[in-house]
């Protein structure tokens, strides 16, 4: 059994024990962390789909977090409770979201993709922000908890994380599957050189908005599982320092590789967590510098740095990653 | 049989005619050069048939279907394949993974999201074939990028071929290669015009005279001269137009 | 709509159009000719705005803080081009684009951290404060004094760019960089100068509207927005596309205040999502 298979055993087998320490060797505080985690996890999976395999950049995933939460929210409120049919209403609505701002953002000019993704991301968050149905800037607090079926209900911390868990662990199976697909490699080949796939028969705009409402699916569940465990939701969920920060963990995990960005997910939630408590809003800072070191000393990030070292004792090719 | 047909074909770029009123007919199963000086409009054409850009008047018509106006993938599909001025490849992949992406494009799960790639054995097995075919076979698992530019050449040229093409474009395909490699270049044209038609922009004349069945001149947007080759290489107005280049 | 109202809406559209221009034309420059998205653009402007609070602040003099400002965003620019960007060109345009994101993310939290996280405002010389006539209408001075120095500022870019030898350099240089090179002409400096030009351009804008309305931490986020938006909507590339842009803009959110009041703020979005229905590549088909 290789090594990387070990390891990743050995990480899911360490997230499934977390819980059982939450109230004796540790605070409960870590299980909410752990979720957070998950959650970050998730919405990297797909987020690297889009910018590492199909070399999209998205500056306004936010759009599509903040619609699951929302969407969450107001399903719990109004229609059920019912988990299942909250996570397929934030599923269908980010559908939606994904077909009508992929349709516009992804065109001939690459680059537009970028800005659009960022003005369409600062639209919904104003109109969120001004929204009175939903709160407006206040947000909307005091959403019910959510049930599993058969009277389990998710308020209990450690359920939901048992069950966030299991999303999560089913969506890396789906994105592991999607990029090794004849999809994925078409998606690659995009990346490598639109024009060149383009000239040899595929549809690259088709493909790549298929990507975009893919990446936008994923973030829509995690916003969703996000609001299922803090019960309220507000206009900072489309902040796009949301957008930053799932950047920020892509190119530290490392673009293009799956395991690397939610490596770097959890790197930046945890990291995140204990600067926060050290230096209150001053960790921005920090995290902003970390982000430029990257860049400009090893913009291939930590699965950069762990092939390297693998290939120092072992050269062998890696595999279709930029 | 006429493969491709273009009439009345016009093309401007603001002030700049690049194309002006062309009529030309390729016909199948044999080898067809366009000459012309820089600036003639034959990457211009190029692009016209391949999808690149659209004209602003005329039609072009590839096995009784007007294809003006359709985009460069679908033009594709339709059985057109080109390789380009400045070499257009995957250079973070391997050759095989280029020409494979190639040979993908044909297959009946192309796109599917969740049929692992590897699954398509055939695709693999073809894509082999073609490197063989233009002799990268040994060199199937570098990076494109770490290919010599005459293999890199090559290596587009087995691109266009795994995709299956009737019409072949290739915009000159020997730029920048040494002798050896433009002699191996034109055996390997040779060689694949015995089952595609193709279509080519060359400079270099002896290729052109030696490979061309037929040749089509073009001058400041037009055509000025076709034929086969030796009754073009005497014809005056192209001896003009190339002061003595022929 | 009265006579006076029309002819207040207009001035204002001139006026924001005018500021945008100094800032999308910087930031249309800049990708022009280093290929980047310049996402710190926005923070230029907000340190030009808090640079210029702080020099109004200590001397009193307003246009003191015209001048100092764009000096200091000027310095920092140049540092970041040397230091950063420079060293990332053999990466690809995407790893430039990421360091310009961190940088803003710095940069946003450098000032709440120096100036704090309230609004501040850039106090204006007396001269300028007060109101004008038109009609029954009051408009402010200090708007008319912006229109006329923005305008001024963007007319004398616009006379360096289609005039001046430089110009043509630069017009050659978004067409084609390399054919520039060829020609011998240090595209280093060229980089380096156009980057300069449009922080400097980017910061004296920040300082004008920090005192129009007011000097904050989010500034850079609605100016960005804003510079991209009118990117999008006017092509990019060009100093032509910026300028339509920035009409375009400029009017659509002068007139969106006074037509539908509540949803003004999405104004602008809604002219990108038409202009982008109507013509995809934007209003100018650059270069």
């Amino acid at each position: 059994m290789s090594l990387t298979r070990l390891s990743g055993i050995a990480v899911v087998a360490l997230l499934v024990l977390l819980p059982l320490g939450a109230g004796r060797l540790y605070s409960d505080y870590y299980v909410a962390l752990g979720i957070r985690v998950l959650v970050f996890a998730l919405f990297l999976m797909g987020f690297d789909l889009l910018a590492g395999y199909a070399g999209l950049i998205s500056f306004g995933h936010a759009m599509f977090f903040g619609t699951g939460a929302y969407a969450a929210a107001l399903m719990l409120k109004y229609a059920t409770t019912s988990v299942w049919v909250v996570l397929a209403a934030s599923v269908v609505v980010n559908v939606v979201v994904g077909a009508i701002v992929g349709y516009f953002a992804i065109r001939a000019r690459e680059i537009y993709f970028v800005f659009l993704t960022f003005a369409f991301a600062q639209f919904f968050y104003n109109f969120v922000n001004t929204w009175e149905f939903v709160g407006a800037a206040n947000g909307l607090p005091g959403i019910p908890k959510a049930t599993l079926g058969a009277g389990i209900s998710l308020g209990d911390r450690a359920t939901l994380y048992y069950f966030t868990l299991a999303v999560a662990v089913a969506g890396y199976a789906i994105a592991r599957c999607l990029v090794r697909s004849s999809y994925g490699r078409v998606l690659v080949g995009i990346r490598e050189n639109e024009e060149r796939a383009r000239f040899l028969g595929y549809d690259a705009t088709r493909c790549l908005r298929r990507a975009f409402v893919i990446s936008g699916v994923y973030a829509g569940v995690a916003g969703s599982l996000l609001a299922i465990d803090q019960s309220f939701v507000a206009p900072t969920l489309y902040y796009w320092s949301i957008s930053g920060e799932v950047l920020l963990m892509e190119l530290l995990g490392g673009m293009g590789t799956l395991a690397g960005p939610v490596a770097g997910a959890a790197f930046v939630i945890v990291l995140g967590d204990t600067l926060s408590s050290l230096m209150a809003e001053r960790w921005l800072l920090v995290m902003g510098l970390i982000y430029a070191a990257c860049v400009l000393f090893s913009p291939t990030g930590f699965a950069g740095l762990v092939r390297r070292l693998r290939t120092s004792r072992d050269p062998a090719p890696a595999p279709g990653a930029p | 049989m006429t493969l491709l047909q273009l009439r009345a074909l016009r093309k401007s770029f603001g002030s700049l005619m690049a194309i002006d009123g062309l009529d030309f007919d390729v016909e199948a199963g044999r080898i067809t050069s366009v000459i012309g000086p820089n600036g003639a409009g034959k990457t211009t054409l190029f692009n016209l048939i391949s999808g690149r850009i659209s004209a602003d008047a005329g039609t072009v018509v590839f096995k009784d279907r007007a294809i003006d106006g359709l985009p460069p993938d679908a033009i594709a599909r339709l059985g057109i394949a080109r390789s380009f001025q400045i070499t257009n490849i995957f250079p973070g992949l391997t050759a095989l993974e280029n020409v494979r992406l190639a040979v993908q494009v044909r297959a009946p799960r192309a796109l599917s999201p969740w049929c692992p790639a590897e699954r398509l054995g055939g695709v693999t097995l073809r894509a082999l074939a073609v490197l063989d075919r233009v002799g990268l076979g040994a060199h199937r698992d570098r990076p494109a990028r770490t290919l010599s530019h005459g293999d890199q050449r090559h290596l587009e040229i087995a691109m266009t071929l795994a995709t299956g093409p009737e019409l072949l474009l290739l915009d000159e395909p020997t730029a920048g290669m040494s002798a050896v490699e433009t002699a191996t270049t034109m055996a390997l044209i040779v060689e694949i015009a015995q089952d595609v038609t193709v279509l080519i922009i060359e400079h270099d004349m002896e290729l052109v005279m030696r490979l061309s069945h037929h040749v089509m001149v073009m001058a400041a947007g037009r055509k000025i001269a076709e034929g086969p080759a030796d009754v073009v290489a005497r014809d005056d107005e192209v001896r003009r137009v190339y002061l003595g280049g022929l | 709509m009265s006579v006076e109202l029309l002819l207040v809406s207009v001035l204002y559209g001139l006026t924001l159009a005018s500021t945008l221009i100094l800032i999308a034309s910087g930031l249309s420059l800049i990708f022009g000719i280093v290929g980047v998205v310049n996402f710190a653009h926005g923070s230029f402007c907000m340190l030009g705005a808090y640079v210029g609070y702080s020099v109004v602040a200590a001397t009193g003099s307003f246009w003191l803080a015209l001048l100092i400002a764009p000096i200091a965003v000027v310095l920092v620019a140049v540092v970041i081009e040397r230091l950063g960007l420079r060293p990332l060109y053999r990466l690809g345009h995407l790893y430039q684009l990421f360091l310009t994101f961190a940088l803003s993310l710095v940069f946003s939290n450098l000032v709440l951290w120096i100036w704090g996280g309230d609004n501040l405002s850039i106090p204006k010389p007396s001269y300028l404060s007060g109101f004008v006539m038109i009609s029954d209408i009051a408009y402010p001075k200090f708007r008319l004094f912006v229109l006329l120095f923005s305008g001024a500022l963007a007319l004398a870019l616009w006379l360096v760019v289609a005039r001046t030898t430089w110009g043509a350099v630069l017009r050659a240089g978004l067409h084609d960089i390399e054919l520039v090179e060829a020609f011998g002409i240090d595209t280093d400096r060229l980089v380096m100068t156009v980057f300069a030009l449009a922080a400097a351009l980017a910061a004296v804008a920040g300082v004008v509207v920090g005192a129009m309305r007011n000097v904050n931490p989010e500034m850079d986020l609605d100016l960005i927005n804003s510079a991209l938006l009118v990117v999008v909507i006017g092509g990019l590339g060009s100093f032509r596309g910026a300028v339509a842009g920035s009409l375009v803009l400029g009017f659509a959110d002068a007139f969106g205040a006074q037509i539908w009041p509540g949803l003004a703020k999405f104004t602008p979005w809604i002219v990108m999502v038409a202009v982008l229905l109507w013509r995809p590549e934007g209003l100018v088909r650059d270069v």
